[in-house]
């Protein structure tokens, strides 16, 4: 199975084409956190082709930049498929580039224009009181007398 | 033999509670006989191993909210004996996706890192349903913060079986709204839909699914994934339910100043008028998916099943017999764009609105000793987050990196013009094509099977490629159901219309319907409930 010849693994999965055999699965889950079963251990996985190292276009070092950025503890075996799959996101969106734009073309955040006689009018600026305040505040994970309590924060002193 | 009363519209449902031939309670005990049959064992957040008999049943909700449903649904039997007046869905049981915020309730987006969150406010379109009389039986499940196509990234498994063979997919991210309005476990069910996230469960599970003009639902207390491409709207299982609770949910909201200060017409009044100089259009790029194959640039073309376009084209000329003039060859050229355009704008969206979890004002927090404040930011949302939106984030940031930026978020945006400017293109009343709508397939395939395509993020996404090029333009859409496939899973056929026409959609869609209500599929019923009484 080839990552992008996706029709083809859809209709194998909707029962439209006959599949071959259970060898045509991906079988994730096996991999890494074995949520499912149902891939016996010893049967041949033909897994997608993800892109060559060298192809990397996200590196361990950028890979390890963002999940700082991010702010994630990361198990090993994640980094590893999540990695592989940002490389693989990037070789779609490779289509991009390809795109023939001129720089006149305008972008579009919302796909329906907020003109005027549709958007909503602006509020008064008036104070409303929160009904549900302490309930709020009870969603918080660790609470004392009404402020929410976190372990220490990292600062430096300054001189 | 008539209908068991679970499985009957949600119309007549209310008609009968309103007539006193039923009452709400005991609608709701149906209801709730019919969920313990189908099923099976609740959804948790343990570990989990997929067990065979798992792949019988459809376990859609992460919860019910059982004895909540049983106080609102004596109110609404009281307040009719007493004459007062209730409201065009009193009675009819609901499903709410778990991204929805109902009050009291745990919301998690099925997600941990919402496991434990109680939401102490209600979305604007919950409490519109409620205030209409619907009761709310419970919270379904969904892709992680809507994070997929097939219901499998949840945190909460087993995964939600698709009723019409449970082995198989429900479609997502609204899968658990679309599997339990197809089992009778509710009559109605609430989704949003970011790419397709309503139509495309719609269609592998052979319910309605209408995904509304951008803004024409208050999305307040909606979790949000992507905001300028997230809708709210409703799953049904005809499209008169599906009329009557846009009824109920449409209209600006003082809460959102994202929802359209547009008055809302009455969707029911136009359903049954006919088609006489409607124009519909059939694109070939709905019919030929191009497919971008990165090692060689060029763009593959691929059929969608033959059985679904033979769908879509027999509605075509179902729809011509009921007045319309069918367009053919309507060029949308950008639609192969909708994907890649996607993994752009969806994932800098995801990124900005997935970093408020962070385990310090609600939701999950990790519990051991956590160091200081930034440990207990990494452990939590490491611990908290599954793989999905973990993934999305780093997208996220990946792409909206000053470095990159450029090359791949500004891209994205004006690529998202050109497919907007395709509808434009076709929907013009100036134009060549002038049309009403289009008609095209909903998916490519029907349902796949569990565990076939989950662990690939981009083939998962690839499902999407029929119905998130309307999300980019923000035009309403609609997945009607339109048979069965020789395995018995359903079809699903898609319209797609200007901005703000959905009384016309949903006209050209009950026109279909009417033209239909005697073909044989329609009165097979799905697996799970065909031996029940």
């Amino acid at each position: 199975m080839t990552k992008l010849s996706g029709l083809q693994s859809f209709m194998q999965g909707s029962g439209q084409k006959d599949p071959a055999s259970k060898k045509t699965e991906s079988c994730f889950d096996r991999r890494t956190a074995s949520r499912y079963n149902d891939c016996p251990e010893g049967e041949e996985v033909l897994l997608p082709q993800y892109p060559s190292r060298q192809d990397d276009e996200i590196t361990p070092e950028i890979f390890d930049h963002l999940v700082d950025l991010a702010a994630f503890h990361l198990e090993p075996e994640e980094r590893e498929y999540l990695r592989k799959e940002l490389n693989a996101q990037l070789k779609a969106i490779r289509e991009l580039e390809a795109l023939d734009v001129s720089p006149e073309v305008p972008i579009t955040s919302h796909g329906v224009p907020f003109k005027a006689a549709i958007s909503a009018p602006l509020r008064e600026d008036v104070i409303e009181a929160c009904p549900e305040a302490d309930d709020i505040v009870a969603g918080a994970p660790e609470t004392e007398l009404r402020y929410i309590v976190v372990p220490d924060i990292p600062h430096e002193e300054l001189e | 033999m008539s209908a068991p009363v679970v499985d009957l519209p949600a119309y007549e449902q209310a008609r009968r509670i309103r007539d006193g031939e039923l009452t709400a309670v005991g609608l709701l005990q149906a209801t709730l006989k019919r969920t313990e049959a189908v099923e099976g064992q609740q959804p948790s957040s343990r570990p989990y191993a997929l067990d065979a008999a798992d792949l019988e049943k459809v376990h859609a909700f992460i919860n019910r909210t059982e004895a909540r449903a049983l106080q609102r649904a004596e109110a609404i039997d009281a307040a009719l004996a007493a004459g007062e007046p209730t409201g065009p869905l009193a009675g009819v049981p609901l499903a709410v996706k778990d991204n929805f915020c109902v009050q009291g309730t745990a919301t998690t987006a099925g997600s941990k890192i919402l496991e434990n969150f109680i939401s102490p406010y209600a979305a604007t379109a919950v409490e519109r349903l409620e205030q209409a009389g619907a009761v709310v039986v419970g919270k379904v499940n969904l892709d992680e913060f809507t994070f997929g196509s097939s219901n499998e990234s949840s945190a909460f498994l087993p995964p939600v079986g698709n009723p019409w063979n449970p082995a198989h997919v429900p479609g997502g991210s609204s899968g658990g709204s679309t599997a339990a309005v197809a089992a009778g476990e509710a009559s109605l069910s609430l989704g949003s839909d970011t790419a397709g996230s309503i139509r495309q469960p719609a269609a592998f599970c052979g319910v309605v699914g209408m995904k509304p003009t951008y803004g024409r639902v208050s999305r307040y207390g909606l979790i949000a994934f992507a905001s300028s491409l997230d809708c709210v709207g409703p799953v049904a299982r005809n499209i008169t339910d599906t009329a009557l609770m846009m009824n109920v949910i449409a209209g600006p909201d003082r809460r959102d100043a994202t929802a359209a200060n547009l008055a809302v017409p009455d969707y029911l009044a136009q359903l049954d008028s006919d088609l006489e100089g409607m124009r519909i259009g059939l694109s070939p790029d709905y019919f030929w998916l191009k497919i971008f194959d990165p090692t060689t640039g060029v763009l593959e073309e691929q059929p969608i099943s033959p059985e679904i376009e033979k769908a879509v084209l027999e509605a075509a000329e179902l729809l011509a017999g009921r007045g319309a003039t069918i367009v053919e060859d309507v060029p949308m050229p950008n639609t192969h764009m909708g994907i890649p355009v996607y993994f752009v704008i969806s994932r800098v969206e995801a990124a900005s609105n997935l970093h408020r979890y962070d385990g310090v004002k609600y939701g999950f927090r990790y519990g051991e000793d956590t160091g200081d404040l930034t440990e207990l930011y990494r452990k939590s949302r490491g611990a908290g987050f599954g793989l999905q939106p973990k993934l999305r984030i780093l997208m996220g940031m990946y792409v909206s990196a000053e470095q990159y930026e450029k090359g791949y978020y500004e891209r994205a945006l004006q690529a998202r013009t050109l497919i907007r400017q395709d509808f434009e293109r076709a929907f013009d009343p100036e134009g060549q094509y002038g049309l009403d709508c289009l008609l095209t397939a909903t998916t490519p395939t029907t349902a796949f099977k569990i565990g076939a395509v989950y662990g690939d993020s981009v083939l998962m996404q690839y499902a999407d490629m029929l119905t998130v090029a309307a999300n980019h333009a923000g035009v309403p859409g609609i997945s009607i159901p339109a048979g069965l496939d020789r395995g018995g899973l359903p079809i699903g056929i898609q319209l797609l219309g200007p901005d703000f026409s959905e009384s016309r959609l949903l006209q050209i869609g009950r026109a279909y319907e009417r033209a239909t209500e005697d073909a044989s599929w329609r009165s097979i019923r799905p697996i799970v409930v065909r031996n029940l009484p």
